[in-house]
């Protein structure tokens, strides 16, 4: 193991960064011209000097309405001139050959005075192309905001900031990805969040070594502390709110350009069964709810196993009434009970694909299609047995309860192995495939910090916000897990007063 | 670490063989319900009942009747097997059925078998029956679909209302347990219908004697607590009525038990007259009048069924246990002795309640 330890290392040395190293100015130019979109203009009224730029990156508008009205009727004789008389901030003089690459690949215009002067000014003037904040669509929720995060950073960070208007929202940002370069913000509040948790998740993402990061969850694979589990280890989320309100609870948030989602953490696995609808209703009806979210996920991942294990090993277990419907419906049927569950398990896989994969108005029919035609024509080809039909539909619909769909992509894949299990060992075959999952939990960290608390180690006062939420009264210390710096949320005693009107 | 690898699969390939037996659910012939019939003094008729579901969803499933005639009850199944398209599994198994002469001889072999196999559940019901068993579970029934479901449900139903709860587990209790003996449920074929006759009551593992079902309601009232049940009451010359148990109480006080024990078994009955014809029953003068009536005539039934189990010697209801649980020092042998002549008084409180919704 040593030995390839090594080797890794040493490849990291030899991909070096292609736009570090030896590079001198006149080359750069080349490079950059080399592009269609690059171009260089003249100008020459009054004083001459030289604007290149991406035409793809930066708004022409900007450069003829903000830039280029400012200088071009004045005598200039250096750089300062042009940078004295621009109304605009944030703007660079450089002769660093990496800075000017750097800045003019994201969109800076370089101003020169002559064409082979290596020193320029950079003038920043980045225009990208913006989604309209929308509905969120995986996150959905009947009452409550609804907006979503869209592909930059920026407007991400706005949606959240106006959500915690205060000066210890602190965002740091990493650029991440040799080739793209992405920014990623590690956001949390000062104050609140432990210093430990902060500091783990910026080295993490710092530690990230990859060419180009796309999408938070590359960011989410990269940085999890144990890439081989299948369970999700930092909660993805598209909506702002549901971001502002664990960052008040000690979390951090990560975020990275070009994606429309957030990764908060250390997460729980309750968390992944609490939708952030639940705090927008009763606080009753949000925990007999979740209860039966986490009943759907159980009977999801369990109800098919069962049906396999008592059909092969314990037909003592089947109550006496259902004994003549199971027997009847499977008497016709070529296949052991396994082959026929794994058949029809399957094939829910393929629609729910097939209806993931396909456009929205194409999908629901491939749904409609698969789920009643040919479930129908297998029942009556006498493939499969109507009592599984049943139990494996209710299963998949069960499964989609869960709010993070990515830990619904869990529980489609978890049931397999306990199906493989129920085939060889019958319930106890369950039972051991159960054991093999708890103990993974139980090994299990998001961000350092237990994935099963509060459940082990039990953290009783962290239980008012995870199988059942109590009311937001009773919610006055933050999760004792997140080791949050400030512990109390809100003063109890004001928080359950009522005061009528003569107090 | 690679030699580890290797190792645990090779294991593993090795371990394949390792996995349960399977029994596919529709791959094996369940038996829901045995018979045994007495042949001769050796030879037990084993009647095994099968219930074979039919395709199709309103069909109701065709019960059949294995049968063979051996020494050992698992040989029998042995020879059943020869007839049979798929193996036969009894943990399905609903009920027991025993033949009165084969009760009367004894049938602890043959429940011991039952015992034995870790399939069966301990909430088998088993009976005696009158009669043939093998007769009893070819019969068809229009009440139920199988003779077994007709059984399972009838005793259930029974064993709330009127007969003593007994299953595998208590008669295994009673039988093995000091100072008490089993009952059974007692049943006859009549027609097409089936009759719960009343209890048979069993000695050790023979059936020594059996009660009507009248008497095995009184039985109950002395052996449990319950809520359900009716009696019916002579009043006066030629007028009846029915008292339906709404809930009884039974309490047991042993006088002296070391040295010439006595027994008082007090019974409380909250009940509703459920039925009086000729009666006026809103008359609440009347209501005391049938109290003292039902009263009398349960303390003289339930005495002389006290003192039937004493002149067979059986301890149904348990009284040898229960004074040995509240005796120190108590002597099992000294009592099995006295237990004959030991003076059992029963007083049963009856107290009327309601007479209906019409009061």
């Amino acid at each position: 193991m040593i030995f390839f330890k090594k080797k890794k290392k040493k490849q990291q040395e030899t991909n070096t960064d292609p736009t570090k190293g030896t590079l001198t100015f006149p080359e750069l130019m080349k490079k950059l011209r080399a592009s269609a979109d690059f171009s260089t203009v003249k100008q020459s009224s009054l004083s001459t000097f030289y604007i290149s730029y991406y035409k793809t990156l930066v708004n022409p508008e900007f450069v003829h309405r903000d830039l280029l009205p400012y200088i071009t009727d004045i005598q200039l004789k250096n750089l300062d001139d042009i940078q004295k008389h621009l109304p605009l901030d944030g703007m660079v003089k450089t002769n660093d050959v990496h800075d000017i690459a750097n800045k003019v690949t994201e969109g800076f215009i370089l101003i020169q005075m002559n064409k082979e002067d290596p020193e320029g000014l950079l003038v920043p003037s980045l225009s990208t192309e913006n989604r309209q904040i929308s509905i969120p669509e995986t996150e959905f929720s009947v009452v409550g905001p609804k907006e979503a995060f869209v592909e930059s950073l920026d407007t991400n960070l706005n949606l959240i900031r106006k959500r915690l208007p205060i000066p210890e929202f602190t965002v740091k940002e990493v650029r991440v990805g040799k080739l793209s370069k992405t920014r990623v913000a590690i956001i949390y509040i000062d104050g609140i969040a432990d210093e430990e948790n902060v500091n783990t998740a910026i080295q993490r993402v710092n530690d990230i070594e990859y060419d180009h990061i796309v999408d938070s969850s590359y960011i989410n694979q990269m940085i999890s502390d144990n890439e081989n589990s299948p369970f999700p280890q930092l909660i993805d989320t598209e909506r702002p709110d549901r971001v502002a309100s664990v960052l008040s609870e000690g979390k951090v948030a990560i975020m990275a350009d070009g994606s429309p989602h957030a990764l908060t953490g250390p997460t729980t696995i309750v968390e992944f069964f609490s939708a952030f609808e639940d705090y927008f209703l009763n606080w009753t009806l949000a925990s007999v709810i979740r209860l039966i979210r986490l009943m759907g996920v159980i009977f999801s991942v369990l109800s098919s196993p069962l049906y396999v294990a008592v059909l092969t090993f314990h037909y003592e277990m089947i109550p006496e009434n259902l004994l003549a419907t199971l027997v009847a419906s499977r008497n016709d049927i070529p296949f052991p009970p396994i082959l026929e569950a794994i058949v029809l398990e399957l094939s829910i896989e393929l629609l729910r694909e097939a209806g993931a994969r396909l456009p929205s108005k194409v999908g629901q029919t491939i749904g409609i299609v698969g789920g009643i035609v040919i479930g129908t024509a297998a029942v009556q080809a006498g493939l499969t047995s109507n009592v599984l039909l049943i139990i494996v539909a209710l299963a998949a619909l069960a499964s989609f309860t869960t709010p993070v769909y990515q830990m619904s992509n869990t529980i489609r894949l978890l049931r397999f192995p306990f199906l493989l299990f129920a085939q060889f060992l019958g319930v106890l075959g369950v039972g051991i495939c159960f054991a093999f999952i708890v103990s993974h939990l139980l090994k299990l960290t998001s961000l350092g910090r237990p994935y099963i608390a509060p459940l082990y180690p039990l953290r009783a006062n962290d239980l008012k916000d995870a199988l059942v939420r109590l009311p937001f009264s009773m919610q006055n210390s933050r999760p004792s897990l997140l080791r949050p710096q400030d512990k109390a949320r809100m003063n109890k005693k004001r928080a359950t007063a009522k005061h009528d009107i003569e107090d | 670490m690679a030699k580890k690898k290797l190792l645990i699969i090779f294991t593993l390939m090795l371990l394949t063989g390792c996995f349960p037996s399977k029994k596919i659910l529709e791959d094996v012939q369940l038996v829901s319900a045995v018979g045994y019939d007495y042949k001769s003094n050796n030879q037990v008729e084993l009647n095994g009942m099968v219930a074979i579901p039919q395709r199709g969803e309103d069909v109701p499933p065709i019960s059949q009747v294995f049968t063979a005639t051996t020494n050992t009850s698992k040989m029998a199944r042995a020879l059943e097997q020869a007839e049979s398209p798929k193996p036969f599994e009894i943990g399905r198994l609903e009920i027991a059925l025993y033949n009165d002469r084969l009760a009367e001889k004894g049938i602890y072999d043959l429940v011991d078998t039952l015992q034995r196999d870790p399939s069966l559940g301990r909430d088998l019901y088993l009976a005696v029956v009158k009669g043939s068993t093998k007769t009893l579970l070819k019969e068809q029934y229009p009440l139920s679909e199988t003779p077994s479901k007709y059984l399972l449900q009838l005793l259930n139903q029974n064993m709330n209302a009127n007969i003593p709860k007994s299953n595998l587990h208590d008669f295994l209790y009673t039988y093995y347990g000091k100072g008490m003996d089993p009952n059974l449920p007692l049943l006859e074929m009549q027609g097409d219908r089936i009759r719960v006759k009343g209890t048979a009551l069993l000695k050790d593992d023979k059936m020594v004697g059996q009660l009507k079902l009248e008497d095995s309601f009184l039985l109950k009232l002395l052996m449990e607590p319950f809520e359900k049940g009716i009696y019916e009451v002579k009043f006066k010359n030629d007028q009846f009525f029915t008292i339906q148990n709404l809930s009884s109480k039974v309490e047991y006080r042993f006088k002296d038990v070391k040295r010439s024990p006595s027994v008082d078994i007090f019974v409380k009955i909250k009940g509703r007259v459920s039925e009086a014809p000729k009666i006026p029953v809103s008359d609440p003068s009347l209501i005391e009048q049938l109290e003292r009536a039902s009263e009398k005539a349960m303390d003289r039934r339930t005495n002389k069924i006290v003192e039937k189990l004493q002149k067979l010697n059986v301890d149904t209801i348990g009284l040898g246990d229960l004074a040995r649980s509240r005796t120190r020092g108590f002597d099992f042998k000294r009592w099995d002795e006295q237990y004959t002549d030991i003076p059992i008084n029963v007083k049963v409180k009856v107290e009327i309640t309601q007479a209906g919704i019409t009061e």
